[in-house]
């Protein structure tokens, strides 16, 4: 704006000097006196008092030469204005001119040319051995000026006369200006009549209007909102740029989809932009995906070090995580103090806790999609940052400019210098490590054929005083072409591969030298189309099949005194097809409905060992009855259904709606862990003969308000849901290197209910939101036999079962570059089982635990506060940076992490642990360039 | 075709290491992170049913005794000494029908002698209590336990790491349990002569210069060498000693008790080690309900607490002299001792610990109980008979 502006006067001012700016040459007054206590518009009366000069200016400008306090030496005996003026704004952006007529221009960066070009009146006259200095410098000097597109009327389809009655279907990319990244969930819309879109994950839109003329209006956070003049005569391609919003640094959140919330037909589903991400104070200072993810309502975490997600009753191994559409299994690095996410790779994250849309299946509780920022394809910029554990750093730039560009990230730590740093010996034996690197290409083939390719890789390993050695590793590639066929029809193609494995070895003792081995394989290849036969409509259908490959354990010996016995858990195999679809259907403004069927099909493979079980009894060794071999690639246990999606919205007035939706989903592949947080030694396990696939429904209903200005959202939303197959362990299961794990699992079913509040702020000097829930989710044994039945079959708490929850994210923006942020978070202990009875055997005493899970932890309560501030907003300079100040745990205060009981010299002890008993300070350095 | 599967899952203690060694790790990390263990305090529990709870094995070494002992558990914060169940009738049954009834003794405990287990049959236990409870163990085999190989030691970390090795020939016992009984004998700097009595002093008699202190294990140790080709147990680690412990002052000896386990007796202790000295760290599984292999035919929520056994103890004895140890700083020693002159009007108001009357002086040169009485660390004076 500040440059528009200053070229909007520049204009005005040069038309009404061309007729005056041949006077004489004059002597310039000169002025005198003392004006160091006067304001800079008090020294300008004063001037203009003494002499007949008169100043041009903007008061913003004379604000800042103001702000810049050089008044105060402002003596002047005799001199010209022009040296006073001089003096006053010498090394500062400020240009003087004064012209023939005694009018001085104070224009900022670049000064006005008092005197036209020579030889401006006699064309080809100039003297031919001279430069036209003045001519030079003005035309150096310019700036691109793009034709602006706002005032322009673009005339879309094969022009015709008259405008034939009836729609037209416009569609396109909607793109940063500056870097060519698509924009996701930018607002498009027309307000008479009123209809509207958002683009999708690619930055693409459809919409189709009445043809005509219209105003094409759009919106997005972060962005300066734009319209385009459109005379609509037929179907056509339109792309769209909008410019970043400058002055809307750290600005919250959703602006771009204001009313959203009531519009919107999607319930139970969070959208997080990386803006908000990074404003959010996190323990070690780095900006946290998941540690944001956990604050929204239904979303609970069992620890405070873990990156684990239960989502609306869910078990950690619920979620679809998909980074770029492949699968993450181990979403956590250094055991949980960090996800896997680098926060400089990602544009957004949705999560979708209820009405999953039927293009997504696989898990039970929720998806989180999580895209990565397409590189910048116009320009090479860096970004990074220093934090106090962790470095960073981004490249990202064209690699054909305007077509292709990519984006590399790196991310690590250096904790293990740290731990060489520490005197106890024990812990400079030891070592953490990990890193995370990605890289993203975007390539724009044609106009209709886009190709994306992301590779991923995660590490972790450490190892404490030179014993076992843990090591485990995400990686993921996607290859995704997106190809358009009309502007009612496009598609996109995607082959993804994720791999997660992890390995565990020890050689302290070379007798029990030993490696242990898991990993997991993920190949999956899909097609989804998006068809947009009219406003009323929106379709999508599609089709897809993954495979997995298994190997449970593999453990060996290490060194060649090793006595152990190599010992491998069969590979297991299992194919996944699914075919979906789903329409989107506006009944009338008011009503819109919203259903999808999704039908998955699962196979377990060959070649495998299935045991066999004694039916009606409990499935131990003692009872295995048979055993039956399958060759390599026979089904040896198939399981399929339908997963319905269905959701309606109801519009109850232009600041509220009423949606409810339904939904089941099927889970082939579960994980394997009797710990109550994620460990990086879990396992993954297929459904098999032995254990069934898992089957969840669904149901919710939400009230959705907004005020009048769509800046305050409010929303309430309850749902029931049931979860059929889930399993339990059997008191000191184990799990590792098992070869029959459905000895050691017990069946289990679920139920959770909930209510959530949310009332959301997204705009103004304060922003942030405020949110309660309260939910329940409990568990109860379904096996046959009485030895399995887990608290005698009745229904008890799970381990997250945490029920009221109350959480407030504020930030208050002081001024420009300088915000603060303060957490709340308040949840009910999670369950846990404890100590009833005490008795001595074999001589110590020992402790006899009551049911499962029929106690509590105390509750937890942590306030946490930040502090961004943000550098000057100069547009050219060297690097842009910002600090970020955090405390974590503001207060101190001991929250139990979990609470066990010890058998020390004969007496019985009981503990707390705290994961932070203190406020953690953090210093965040970060930088674009 | 009926087949057993060959591999048993894996077991904790192989692998323990995998929980136990995340276990530091997060206490590192914790510490980074500031974390902390605080006491805790559980809320007031319900006092809950009574349940029984069995002790002892019927040993199958021909000519001794077993015996059996029966208690009740309590609650957290009974500080009494446990219930005894008396007037129970407690039998051993073989699988062929023949009984052996148990005679009451005295506390509780029931011992029957002259009757020794074959190998090859099946016995179990059965109680019969005065409340009408009526209790029976699973048939368990008798296992017998191959002896100690050795007893090893070796100083790491500035202490004394004492392992315990051993092996079954015939590649027979499998799983291994292992309690220990530890006594050290240990001096104080100064040597009383003189003691308070009766508001007198006289002579001390006998000496509280040398003392003995003895400790039992309270971990359960347990291993399998199922993941071995061969029945081999190479260096269990069973203790640690820091070098500054009064334990290796003068002499310390350890007396190793081997029992060899059948595959439930083994993974009853292992989960049973697993919940009482496991939990805690982050990774660990969560505590459950353990019992045992005793239960109630008629009513499976009358829990029995115990693990009925038949087989045999095998032990053995090491001695550690400080003169094969370096020489680690005691945390007994007179550098840490004020010695105070006193006199004899001083001497009885304060009863310090006398050591010895300095004629010129005409005082008492005395110091802190700590510092010349070894009894206030615990241990006595009598030798024990085992003593070297």
């Amino acid at each position: 704006m500040p440059f528009l502006y200053r070229t909007l006067f520049l204009f005005s001012l040069c038309s009404c000097l061309i007729t005056t700016v041949f006077g004489q040459s004059q002597p310039e007054p000169p002025i005198s006196g003392d004006f160091s206590t006067l304001t800079f518009e008090q020294f300008v009366q004063r001037v203009e008092g003494q002499t007949p000069y008169r100043f041009y200016y903007t008061p913003a400008d004379g604000d800042s030469i103001q702000a810049m306090r050089r008044m105060g030496e402002l003596t002047v005996a005799n001199q010209p204005l022009r040296v006073v003026l001089q003096q006053l704004l010498d090394n500062t952006r400020y240009r003087v001119a004064i012209d023939r007529q005694y009018r001085v221009y104070i224009t900022s960066e670049r000064g006005i040319n008092t005197e036209l070009p020579v030889g401006y009146f006699r064309r080809g006259a100039a003297d031919g051995s001279g430069t036209d200095t003045t001519m030079a410098a003005y035309l150096t000097d310019t700036r691109k000026q793009r034709a602006e597109p706002e005032a322009k009327t673009f005339e879309i389809g094969k022009r015709t006369n008259p405008i034939k009655p009836g729609r037209a279907t416009i569609a396109g990319y909607v793109r940063n200006s500056a870097s060519g990244e698509p924009i996701v969930g930018a607002a498009v819309y027309v307000e008479n009549p009123r209809i509207g879109t958002a683009t999708d994950q690619f930055g693409y839109y459809s919409i189709t209007l009445p043809r005509g003329k219209h105003e094409l209006k759009l919106r997005s956070i972060g962005l300066k909102d734009t319209r385009r003049k459109i005379i609509l005569y037929s179907d056509d391609k339109f792309d769209i740029e909008m410019a970043d919003d400058v002055i809307a640094l750290k600005e919250v959140v959703i602006e771009a989809e204001k009313d959203k919330n009531v519009s919107g037909m999607q319930m139970g589903q969070e959208r997080v932009d990386i803006r908000s991400i990074k404003q959010v104070p996190t323990a070690l200072g780095e900006a946290d995906l998941l540690r944001v993810v956990q604050t929204l309502p239904g979303v609970k975490t069992v620890g405070e070090s873990s990156t684990g997600l239960n989502v609306r009753g869910g078990a950690t191994d619920q979620n679809l995580i998909l980074y770029n559409d492949a699968t993450i299994y181990n979403s956590s690095h250094l055991f949980g103090f960090f996800s896997t996410f680098n926060p400089d790779m990602i544009k957004s994250a949705e999560l979708y806790k209820s009405a999953i849309p039927s293009r997504f299946g696989g898990r039970l509780s929720s998806v989180l999609d999580v895209q990565t920022r397409d590189g910048n394809k116009k320009k090479f910029v860096g970004s990074g940052g220093i934090g106090l554990l962790t470095g960073r750093l981004t490249m990202e730039g064209p690699i054909l400019k305007d077509k292709t560009s990519f984006i590399v990230g790196l991310r690590s730590t250096y904790s293990d210098w740290l731990l060489k740093q520490l005197r106890n010996a024990s812990f400079r034996n030891s070592a953490a490590q990990f890193y995370d690197l990605n890289l993203h290409i975007t390539h724009e083939a044609s106009e209709k054929n886009t190709v994306y390719l992301t590779l991923y890789q995660s590490r972790d390993r450490f190892k404490l005083n030179s014993d076992t050695a843990y090591r485990y590793q995400n990686q993921t590639a996607t290859l995704k072409w997106k190809h358009v066929f009309n502007n009612k029809l496009y598609s996109v193609y995607t082959g993804s591969f994720s791999g997660y494995k992890y390995d565990v070895s020890s050689d302290k003792n070379p007798v029990n030298a030993f490696d242990l081995s898991f990993a997991i394989r993920q190949t999956q290849a899909k097609a989804d189309f998006n068809f947009f036969p009219n406003n009323q409509h929106a379709l999508d259908f599609g089709i897809s099949t993954t495979h997995y490959r298994i190997s449970p354990g593999t453990f060996g010996p290490r060194g060649e005194q090793s006595l152990i016995l190599p010992d491998i858990v069969p590979t297991e195999q299992g194919l996944e097809s699914a075919i979906y679809i789903g329409d989107r259907f506006d009944i009338n403004p008011k009503l819109s409905i919203s259903g999808g069927i999704r039908y998955s099909l699962y196979s377990n493979l060959g070649p495998n060992t299935v045991y066999q079980y004694a039916p009606g009894l409990p499935k131990t060794v003692g009872n295995i009855v048979d055993t039956v071999a399958y060759g390599t690639n026979k089904p040896i246990a198939t399981y399929h259904g339908p997963e319905y999606r269905f959701s309606m919205r109801y519009v109850l007035s232009t600041t509220a709606s009423l949606k409810a939706s339904f939904n089941r989903t099927r889970q082939y592949i579960q994980m394997i862990s009797n710990t109550t947080v994620i460990s990086p030694t879990d396992i993954w396990k297929l459904a098999d003969a032995n254990i069934k696939p898992q089957v969840g429904d669904q149901y919710a209903l939400g009230l959705y308000k907004n005020n009048q200005k769509n800046t305050i959202e409010m929303s309430v939303e309850a749902y029931y849901k049931t979860m059929r197959n889930l399993i339990d362990y059997r008191g000191g299961a184990s799990l590792i290197l098992n070869h029959h794990i459905e000895t050691d699992v017990v069946n289990a079913e679920g139920k959770a209910y909930g209510v959530e509040f949310l009332v959301k702020k997204l705009t103004g000097k304060l922003n942030g939101w405020l949110s309660y829930t309260y939910s329940r989710t409990l568990l109860r044994t379904t096996s046959a036999g009485i030895g399995d039945a887990v608290n005698q079959g009745n229904y008890y708490p799970s381990s997250y079962d945490k029920p009221h929850d109350i959480t407030l994210i504020g930030n208050y923006k002081l001024s420009r570059r300088f915000s603060v942020s303060l957490n709340f978070t308040y949840s009910t202990g999670r369950p846990i089982t404890l100590p009833v009875s005490k008795y001595i055997l074999d001589g110590a005493p020992r402790l006899l635990y009551s049911e499962r899970n029929q106690y509590r932890i105390p509750d937890y309560y942590r306030t946490d506060f930040a502090m961004n501030i943000e550098g000057n907003h100069k547009v050219k300079k060297l690097a842009h940076s910002s600090w970020t100040i955090a405390v974590y745990n503001l207060l101190g205060r001991h929250n139990a992490y979990s609470v066990y009981f010890k058998s020390e010299s004969g007496r019985i002890n009981g503990y707390q642990l705290s994961i932070f008993g203190n406020p953690i300070p953090s210093v965040t350095y970060n930088f674009r360039f | 075709m009926a087949l057993r599967p060959n591999a048993a899952p894996l077991r904790c203690t192989q692998i323990m290491q995998i929980n136990t060694f995340i276990k530091p790790v997060i206490y590192l990390l914790i510490l980074l992170a500031g974390g902390c263990v605080d006491p805790y305090r559980p809320p007031e529990i319900a006092a809950p049913d009574s349940y029984l709870v069995v002790n002892g094995y019927f040993n199958s070494t021909p000519g001794t005794t077993t015996t059996i002992q029966l208690a009740r558990t309590q609650n957290l914060s009974d500080k009494k000494v446990p219930v005894a169940e008396t007037r129970a009738q407690v039998s051993i049954e073989t699988k062929g029908k023949a009984t052996y009834t148990l005679r009451e003794g005295t506390g509780g405990t029931y011992t029957l002698t002259g009757v020794s287990p074959q190998i090859g049959d099946l016995y179990r236990l059965h109680i019969k209590t005065t409340k009408g409870g009526d209790y029976f163990s699973e048939y368990v085999p008798v296992i017998p336990t191959p002896p100690v190989d050795s007893v090893s030691w070796r100083i790491e970390d500035n202490g004394v790491q004492i392992n315990v090795n051993t092996h079954d020939p015939k590649n027979i016992a499998r799983y291994y349990r292992w309690d220990f009984e530890s006594s050290w004998e240990y001096t104080v700097p100064y040597f009383s002569t003189l003691e308070v009595k009766g508001n007198q002093i006289v002579d001390r008699q006998p000496s509280v210069y040398r003392c003995w202190g003895s400790e039992n294990s309270v971990n359960i140790m347990t291993f399998s060498t199922t993941r071995l080709s061969q029945a081999v147990v190479s260096q269990f680690p069973l203790t640690y000693i820091p070098g500054t412990s009064l334990k290796l002052g003068v002499k310390y000896s350890i007396l190793v008790k081997q029992i060899a386990l059948s595959q439930s007796g083994f993974d009853y202790y292992d989960q049973l080690g697993k919940i009482t000295q496991n939990v805690g760290s982050i990774f660990d599984p969560q505590p459950s309900q353990i019992t045992g292999n005793i239960q109630s035919p008629t009513n499976p929520n009358d829990l029995v607490i115990g693990f009925f056994r038949v087989g045999t103890v095998e032990t053995k004895r090491l001695f550690i002299r400080s003169s094969q140890l370096p020489n680690w700083p005691n945390l007994l020693s007179a550098s840490n001792c004020v010695i105070d002159t006193l006199t004899q009007a001083d001497v009885l108001k304060a009863q310090p610990t006398i050591l010895s009357y300095d004629f010129e002086l005409r005082k008492y040169f005395t110091t802190s109980p700590d510092c010349a009485d070894c009894r206030t660390k615990g241990g006595v004076i009598q030798r024990p008979v085992f003593w070297e």
